[in-house]
């Protein structure tokens, strides 16, 4: 069984944020307005985090760091063991999945996750006609009142199995990736089987710049970054 | 059946219901309803089509996943070489613009009072061009085609604006106005120091040290897709050589945020820091000396064709940039200098980029020249890590300009002055305003605005709405009714890109020509709107016989099928293709082969369609004749124009206002899209308004908190903005991002934001000509919230 996880090198990585928008594409995430914006109810599976290091001076490093932050898909998540309900919980393959249609929206998970990815309905969606017409079929909308968060594009690997399964082969390792790391121009995030030495993502994730975030919680994230290199190495 | 969801909704609603009676019974039924999944998207028959992305001029190549008659995805088009499958956040965007709730239906005439878009009413396509064709039929009779002017704004590089650029010179007019200046500052430096009309490519992933010099390499670039993939490859493409990027500016920018280093200058002394660098390395005598003594002209002293003696470049680097002068003068270290100029003269490949800031702001002349010095001293010029210069693409020429009436209004004095007044500049939109407004030198009678917003997005918006307003024909070509478009008599519908066919060539920036090829995705427009190309056509139709003999196309199909065969003719390049296909065709023409894949013109059009487009990817390094057509055939470095660097400010007690362009919103649109209005600046989590940034110190000053609204003042207006205290610019400036405060746009753009570019002086590049962008002096306070924020 694989174990499917992402690499995110913030070395390449520039925060143009196409990730971002590819997610809410490819997921249907209704657009926001400028007041739901202002009172942080604009959802966003993927965005970008500033980590501000302090002081700049002359001849060093930026201290600004800029953090593409999906749901890390923990091998222990804090998440799943709080939901009352069983809505959220994680899968034989490694990913924390959200069933919409158990979900009571009491957003016990969005406090429990320490990475603050999870994100709330507040409102029904809308999408002011025309725009219904660019929703993707691969993924359900979700109703007002329940949790969401990224799937690491989990409609993909089915689509990519069923494909497999015609053509009579094997799952192949660039047949399946989120749609952030497929968009990604300075080709910073990987994607596949970290289980598997041979896979791009696994080869990475052994890099000496590779770490994770809040990793001291012990929730085993599955996406790993990769940090700043130095001059020449 | 009831589910477990509804079941404990329904039993909370219950009791809710009980405590209040009967009163909250229709709140509670509202509350039900909106628990079921609201929509369902329909599934139906697929394909993919491929087409370019039009919403930036870098053009990149996009495959479209298209179900039933609905596109529902676009991704980048893996063989294209510019996205090479990769897209920016604009093109991930793009479906928005295309079903956006405002698009105009169809074509619409103004009725009532100009600027407000319910003084407009539906007219037919055949309604439009009767009246727009038979006005300008009758001007053209009357013997003043110059009359009639076109501004182009700096949208893709496809057909529309070229057939309308081509339909002004054949109707007979020289008003041919661009307001697409993102690239002109550097392009003009190319000009002098190589003697070439091109915008600079840079070859970036081949580069080991990028001293950037205010530059957007990493926001809003020529083509941002092909930039960003190139500092990927910069940076970790290459075992065991990983690229610098020292970025030094003002403002940590995003591009800054990438960096190394960050060097923070004092306002406008990029240009200087640059030849502080470059002094050092004269000076320490680090530079490449075979390739300068071989290459570059104008580092001695030497005489000009008139046998003036000139200063060399040497003597006036040790005179005006000595290393305690820059160090004063930018507020650098003097040893960062230093170590900077010996890092970059050893680093291998180094590679200087002027401030080119987006599609708006084209920097400084004097920057870019100073960047050129930098290039030229260690031969980044046509080498592999330096400045490349990219061919045109050989595409047929288009049939003859009709002579008599129309030869005769092409040669009247342009209105914007352009040419014999200034004569680096290939446009002057402010100067055409003015020159609109006051009537002389003489009066313009029509005004075709293609894609262009420049009662928004120019330098002088507010000079170009009283402009408008003076000319009796006023066409504007949009999607969404923008700034200008909302004073203008017509608004007739520009198709979206996943609407029609078209044809883009080399975007600037990228170092081999290339032409891209679009197919419609949808087979039928969302609303009533048509390809500009096809109205420009069309007008020509119906205008004159000459004028139609000059665009004999019936469509764009019949058009597209023209440049093809040209293309087929000049026997070079090769459709696009994988990376194999690519190295396999550089080594062909390398050793002088061409091996293009396909025979006949028919073949190429339908690989070229498969594929999505045709290139030629062996660039000739060192081609000398074709990249320095200078006088003296070398590069020339322009110590009389160095010799003045721009004035220090006033020490007025103002501060020296930054203006930068967001990738989402840059060339003065994509605040049409919310997705885009949503991630305007991740360092800042800014999104939905105008902030200003200002460093701590000045804002303790000035009495202003974080989050405070402030009131940004220049001499000539004045803006709202919200103040973010952030040591990420430098004392005495404040920074404020391009791209919002519009009137028009639609229901996500209208009335979100402020523009700075209403503030700007109407102060000129004194070597250039272009717009002093970077010349504004404002004052700050504390203000009221702006009308309808929180």
């Amino acid at each position: 069984m694989a174990r499917w996880g992402m690499v995110i090198d913030l070395d390449r990585c520039t925060g143009c944020q196409a990730c971002v928008v590819a997610c809410q594409v490819e997921n249907n995430v209704p657009p926001a307005g400028s007041r739901d914006a202002a009172r942080g109810r604009a959802i966003s599976w993927l965005r970008l985090v500033p980590l501000d290091g302090g002081r700049e001076g002359h001849g060093t490093r930026p201290a600004l760091r800029l953090v593409p932050l999906p749901c890390q898909h923990c091998d222990l998540p804090p998440c799943t063991r709080v939901c009352p309900v069983f809505a959220t919980q994680k899968d034989e393959e490694g990913f924390v999945a959200q069933v919409y249609p158990r979900c009571i929206g009491c957003r016990y998970c969005t406090t429990a996750c320490p990475y603050t990815v999870r994100e709330f309905n507040w409102r029904r969606p809308e999408w002011p006609a025309p725009m219904e017409r660019s929703l993707s079929p691969d993924v359900s909308v979700r109703p007002r009142g329940v949790v969401e968060k990224c799937t690491f594009c989990h409609h993909r690997l089915q689509l990519a199995r069923d494909q497999a399964r015609v053509e009579g082969r094997q799952l192949r390792e660039q047949d399946y990736v989120p749609a952030c790391v497929q968009t990604c121009p300075a080709d910073a995030m990987a994607f596949g089987d970290l289980d598997d030495p041979r896979t791009t993502v696994a080869r990475l994730a052994r890099s000496p710049r590779a770490f994770r975030l809040l990793e001291d919680l012990g929730t085993e994230p599955k996406v790993i970054y990769l940090s700043k290199g130095e001059w020449g190495a | 059946m009831l589910s477990r969801r509804r079941f404990l909704g329904f039993t909370a609603g219950a009791a809710a219901g009980a405590a209040l009676g009967g009163v909250a019974g229709a709140g509670l039924r509202t509350l039900f309803a909106s628990a079921e999944s609201p929509i369902v998207p329909p599934r139906g028959p697929e394909r993919v089509v491929l087409s370019v992305c039009d919403l930036c001029p870098g053009g990149c190549g996009v495959r479209v996943r298209v179900i039933g008659d609905r596109a529902v995805r676009l991704e980048g088009n893996p063989l294209h070489p510019v996205s090479g499958g990769r897209l920016c956040p604009r093109g991930q965007a793009a479906l928005q613009a295309l079903y956006h709730p405002d698009r105009a239906e169809g074509p619409l005439r103004r009725r009532g009072p100009r600027g407000d878009l319910s003084s407009f009413e539906r007219a037919t396509w055949d309604e439009a061009l009767g009246e727009i064709g038979a006005r300008l039929a009758e001007i053209r009779a009357g013997g003043r085609p110059e009359a009639v002017v076109l501004v182009t704004g700096g949208g893709g590089a496809g057909l529309g604006p070229r057939v309308a650029r081509r339909f002004l010179s054949a109707y007979g007019s020289p008003n041919d106005v661009a307001l697409h200046r993102g690239d002109d500052a550097a392009a003009i430096a190319l000009l002098l120091a190589q003697g070439v009309r091109a915008a600079p490519a840079l070859d970036l992933q081949s580069a080991d040290y990028v001293l950037s010099l205010g530059s957007a390499l990493l926001e809003a670039w020529s083509a941002p897709v092909h930039a960003t993939r190139a500092y990927g490859e910069f940076r970790r493409g290459r075992t065991g050589r990983r690229g610098k990027l020292v970025h030094v500016e003002p403002r940590l920018s995003i591009t800054a945020a990438s960096a190394d280093e960050w060097i923070a200058v004092r306002p406008g002394t990029e240009g200087v820091f640059a030849l502080g660098v470059a002094a050092a390395i004269v000076g320490e005598g680090l530079h490449a000396k075979p390739f300068v003594a071989e290459r570059v002209a104008g580092l001695e002293e030497d005489r000009d064709a008139a046998g003036r003696t000139r200063p060399g470049l040497r003597s006036v680097l040790a005179r005006r940039y000595r290393l305690e002068q820059v160090e004063a003068e930018t507020g650098v270290p003097g040893d960062v200098i230093l170590r900077v100029a010996r890092e970059f003269a050893s680093a291998g490949a180094s590679l200087a980029i002027g401030p080119r800031k987006g599609p708006l702001l084209p920097g400084r002349l004097f920057d870019h020249l100073a960047a050129g010095v930098l290039n030229a001293l260690v031969g980044a010029v046509d080498a592999p890590g330096g400045v490349l210069v990219a061919d045109d693409p050989p595409l047929p020429p288009w049939p003859a300009l009709p002579g008599g009436v129309s030869a005769a209004g092409r040669a009247r004095p342009k209105l914007d002055g352009a040419g014999p007044d200034q004569p680096l500049l290939a446009s002057d939109p402010e100067r055409l305003a003015e020159a609109i407004r006051a009537g002389t030198p003489y009066r313009a009678e029509a005004l075709l605005l293609v894609d262009a917003d420049p009662a928004f997005a120019s330098a002088a918006p507010e000079t170009f709405a009283a402009a408008v307003q003076k000319v009796p024909l006023v066409v504007s070509f949009t999607a969404i009714p923008d700034d200008t478009a909302l004073l203008a008599d017509w608004i007739l519908p520009a198709s979206h890109f996943l609407e029609r066919a078209d044809l883009h060539t080399t975007p600037a920036g990228v170092p081999y020509p290339l032409v891209s090829l679009a197919r419609p995705a949808l087979l039928r427009p969302v609303r009533d709107a048509r390809p500009t190309a096809e109205v420009f056509l069309e007008l020509a139709r119906r205008i004159a016989p000459d004028l139609a003999a000059a665009l004999p196309w019936k469509d764009l199909d019949a058009l597209l099928r023209w440049e093809m065969e040209g293309l087929h003719a000049a026997r070079r390049g090769a459709v696009m293709g994988t990376a194999f296909d690519e190295a396999f065709v550089r080594m062909m023409e390398g050793a002088g082969w061409w091996a293009p894949g396909y025979r006949t013109p028919a073949e190429l059009w339908t690989r070229a369609h498969e594929s999505g487009g045709w290139w030629d990817p062996f660039y000739d390094h060192g081609d000398w004749r074709r990249v320095l057509r200078t006088a003296s055939g070398k590069v020339e470095l322009r110590g009389d124009l160095l010799d003045l660097a721009p004035a220090a400010p006033e020490r007025d007690g103002a501060l020296a206002l930054l203006l930068f362009e967001p990738l989402p919103i840059a060339g003065g649109t994509g605040a049409e899209l919310p997705f885009l209005q949503a991630i305007l600046d991740p360092g800042h989590e800014a999104h939905w308004e105008t902030w200003a940034e200002i460093h701590p110190e000045t804002a303790a000053r000035l009495g202003v908190s974080d989050r405070d609204w402030i009131r940004v003042e220049s001499p000539r207006s004045s803006i709202v903005a919200r103040a973010r205290l952030t040591a990420r610019v430098v004392p005495d400036a404040v920074a404020v991002p391009v791209g919002l405060g519009k009137r028009g746009g639609g229901r996500w753009a209208s009335g979100i934001g402020a523009n700075p570019l209403r503030l700007l002086a109407p102060a000129r590049d004194p070597l250039c000509g272009l717009p002093d962008f970077g010349a504004t002096r404002v004052r700050v306070a504390r203000a009221r919230p702006p009308d309808g924020s929180a």
